[in-house]
C-alpha cells in the first residue's frame, strides 16, 4: 500500500468508514485544515484517526488532489488547474456528492470549491423540479405560490418548463 | 497504492444522492449565474432563503453617484478591483432631480422629487413604492431627506425612513412602509440630523450627535450610533466601542464624553464598521468591527491607518467593502470625493477614480440582489 512512498516525512493512518487504512505524508494531509488542527492540538499521538463521514473511494480521491496539491503548492497554477478540471471530469453525480461532503468536513477549500463549482455547472441546465429531486428537497410551495414566484422571475424560465 | 482517478471502484452509486447540508448548498448555488438562481427560487421556501441569503455573500459592490438626473450614474467594483457601469434604470417618469434614498438587500431606494421607487439594478426591475405626496397627509411637513431602506423580515417588508419638517423649527421622522403604502410619524429623541445610512443585521444605522450637546455649532461631529429597528419601529441606541481614557478626545466639544470623532459608519464582512480619528492631529484612522452584532465587547481594531489628512472637520471616512486583501474606503468632503483603497498586506494606500467626477457620491457595499421587490404587483413601471 502506501509503503511505496520512501522519505522521511512523518506519516499518519486516516481510516474510512468502510475500514480501509491510507497512509499519509504529513504535508500532504496538512491540505486538510481539520488534520492541520488536529496534528496543531496534538490529537495526531493516536495511531489511526478515523474519518466516518467518508468512505475509501472518496477516501481516495480526496487524497489523490491533496498529494497533488500539497506537491505543487509551489509550481505552476495552471498546471494544478489543468489538474483540477481533468480531476473532475466525467464524475457521476454521486461521486461529486460524496467528494463535497468529504472535502467540507475535511476543511479542503479548494476542493470544496472545485467540487461545488462543477455541481453547479451540473444542475444549471436542469428544470427546478429535477433539482428538487437531486437535493431531496420537498416541494412547500402551494401550486398558487409556485406560480407567483415563478412569475416573478418570469424572464429566467424562458425555454424550461 | 497511489492515489489517484484509477483507484475508483465501479461500484455505481445508486440514484439517491447523499443530503447536504445548508452551507453545502449555499457553496453551489454561489457558483451559479444570477439567471439560473432566479429559478431556483421556484425550488422550494427554503431554497427561496437560502437565494435571498446569497445576497449578502456575493462581493460587488455598488458605487452610486447621486444628485441631478445628467450626472446619475451608478458602478459596481468587481473582484479584481476593476471598475464597471451599470445601466441606469430606464427612462421613467423621474421628474427633476434622482437621489438614491437607500440601499438594502441589493435593492436602491431611488428618490424623485414626488415619488419614491425601488429598483433592482441586476435584473433592471424598478417600480414606484411610495407617494411622497401621501406623507402630506399625515402632516404638513416637508420632506428634508429620505435617509435610508430597511428589511422588516418578520412581516416582508421594505421601510422607508424619512426626515422631515415638523413645526417651526423641529424635525421628525416618519416611516413609510411600501406593503401597506402608508407612514408612520415617529419622533426620535436621538437624532440631529439622519443621513447616509448603513443597513445591517435588519436595523438601519446612523452616526448622529446625541442631542442633548444641543445647539453646537458643530453639530456635524456625531459621537453616537442609533439604529431603527423596522420590526418595532423604534430608535435605539446601539453601543459604541470603549474609548481608552488616556486617547480621550477633548478637542473640538471640550466634553469628555465625546471621545473620538467618528468619521464613518460602513459595513466590513457583514459587520457593522466604524471609522475614527485617534491623534490628536485627527490623521490616524482606526477601523473597528462588531463582531458580534450588539455586543459592546464585540469592537474589534481590524487596523489602523496612518498619516490620513482629513483636509476638512467635515470629512467622512467610510468603510465601504472588502475585496481580496483591500478595504475600501469612501471619502467625502466637499473638496475631496475618492475611494481610498487601502490594502491589509502592503499596508499602503490608493486612490480609485471616480467617474464622472459628480457632485456628491453615495455608496452601500451591496452586491447583487435576489431580494423580491414588495408587493402590490399592479404597476409594473417597466419591463425587462
Amino acid at each position: 500500500m502506501a509503503s511505496s512512498i520512501e522519505n522521511n516525512n512523518e506519516k499518519l493512518t486516516l481510516k474510512s468508514s468502510d475500514g480501509e487504512e491510507f497512509l499519509v505524508e504529513k504535508h500532504v494531509a496538512l491540505q486538510s485544515t481539520l488534520l492541520q488542527n488536529m496534528l496543531d492540538s496534538d490529537c495526531s499521538s493516536a495511531d489511526v484517526i478515523p474519518l466516518p463521514k467518508i468512505d475509501a473511494r472518496t477516501l481516495a480521491l480526496v487524497l489523490g488532489y491533496c498529494k497533488k496539491h500539497a506537491d505543487a503548492s509551489s509550481s505552476k497554477q495552471g498546471e494544478l488547474n489543468s489538474f483540477d478540471s481533468e480531476f473532475l471530469k466525467d464524475m457521476d453525480m454521486g461521486a461529486l456528492f460524496n467528494l463535497v461532503l468529504a472535502a467540507n468536513f475535511m476543511e479542503i477549500k479548494g476542493l470544496l470549491d472545485i467540487a461545488a463549482q462543477k455541481i453547479a455547472d451540473t444542475i444549471k441546465d436542469k428544470p427546478h423540479q429535477e433539482v428538487r429531486e437531486i437535493f431531496h428537497v420537498e416541494n412547500d410551495y402551494t401550486p398558487e405560490e409556485e406560480a407567483a414566484v415563478r412569475e416573478e422571475n418570469r424572464w429566467a424560465f424562458e425555454g424550461f418548463p | 497504492m497511489e492515489w489517484g482517478r484509477t483507484e475508483v471502484t465501479e461500484t455505481k452509486q445508486k440514484t439517491r444522492f447523499p443530503d447536504v447540508p445548508k452551507e453545502i448548498i449555499l457553496c453551489i448555488l454561489l457558483e451559479l449565474p444570477i439567471r439560473y438562481l432566479l429559478r431556483f427560487r421556484c425550488v422550494s421556501k427554503r431554497w427561496r432563503f437560502l437565494i435571498s441569503v446569497l445576497s449578502v455573500q456575493r462581493r460587488h459592490v455598488i458605487v452610486a453617484s447621486h444628485y441631478y438626473q445628467p450626472e446619475f450614474s451608478l458602478h459596481c467594483i468587481n473582484d479584481d478591483g476593476s471598475i464597471m457601469e451599470i445601466p441606469r434604470p430606464k427612462p421613467l417618469q423621474f421628474a427633476g432631480c434622482l437621489r438614491i434614498g437607500g440601499l438594502c438587500n441589493g435593492l436602491v431606494l431611488l428618490n424623485s422629487s414626488e415619488d419614491l421607487f425601488m429598483w433592482n439594478p441586476f435584473t433592471g426591475y424598478c417600480k414606484k413604492v411610495l407617494l411622497i405626496e401621501f406623507l402630506k397627509q399625515y402632516s404638513d411637513s416637508s420632506i428634508m431627506d429620505v435617509s435610508g431602506l430597511c428589511y422588516d423580515s418578520s412581516t416582508d417588508d421594505y421601510k422607508v425612513v424619512t426626515q422631515v419638517r415638523d413645526g417651526e423649527t423641529g424635525t421628525a421622522c416618519m416611516v413609510g412602509s411600501c406593503r401597506t403604502k402608508s407612514w408612520t410619524k415617529n419622533c426620535d429623541p436621538y437624532y440631529k440630523k439622519i443621513e447616509s445610512s448603513t443597513f445591517v443585521d435588519e436595523h438601519l444605522h446612523w452616526l448622529v450627535t446625541e442631542s442633548n450637546i444641543g445647539e453646537d455649532p458643530f453639530s456635524l461631529v456625531t459621537n453616537l450610533i442609533v439604529c431603527f429597528v423596522p420590526q418595532t419601529n423604534k430608535f435605539v441606541k446601539v453601543p459604541m466601542p470603549d474609548c481608552d481614557g488616556t486617547r480621550e478626545h477633548t478637542g473640538i466639544l471640550g466634553l469628555d464624553k465625546v471621545g473620538l470623532i467618528k468619521v464613518g459608519l460602513g459595513v466590513l464582512n457583514g459587520c457593522l464598521s466604524l471609522s475614527q480619528c485617534i491623534s490628536k492631529k485627527y490623521n490616524d484612522i482606526e477601523v473597528l468591527v462588531m463582531k458580534q452584532y450588539g455586543e459592546k465587547e464585540s469592537w474589534t481594531r481590524l487596523f489602523v491607518i496612518p498619516e490620513i489628512t482629513l483636509l476638512y472637520w467635515k470629512d467622512k471616512l467610510v468603510p465601504l467593502c472588502c475585496i481580496k486583501d483591500m478595504v475600501l474606503r469612501f471619502r467625502l468632503g466637499p473638496q475631496i470625493q475618492a475611494i481610498l483603497a487601502w490594502g491589509l498586506n502592503k499596508k499602503s494606500q490608493g486612490v480609485f477614480p471616480i467617474p464622472n467626477g459628480s457632485r456628491y457620491i453615495d455608496s452601500a457595499s451591496r452586491k447583487y440582489s435576489f431580494a423580491s421587490q414588495p408587493l402590490q404587483r399592479r404597476g409594473r413601471v417597466h419591463g425587462n
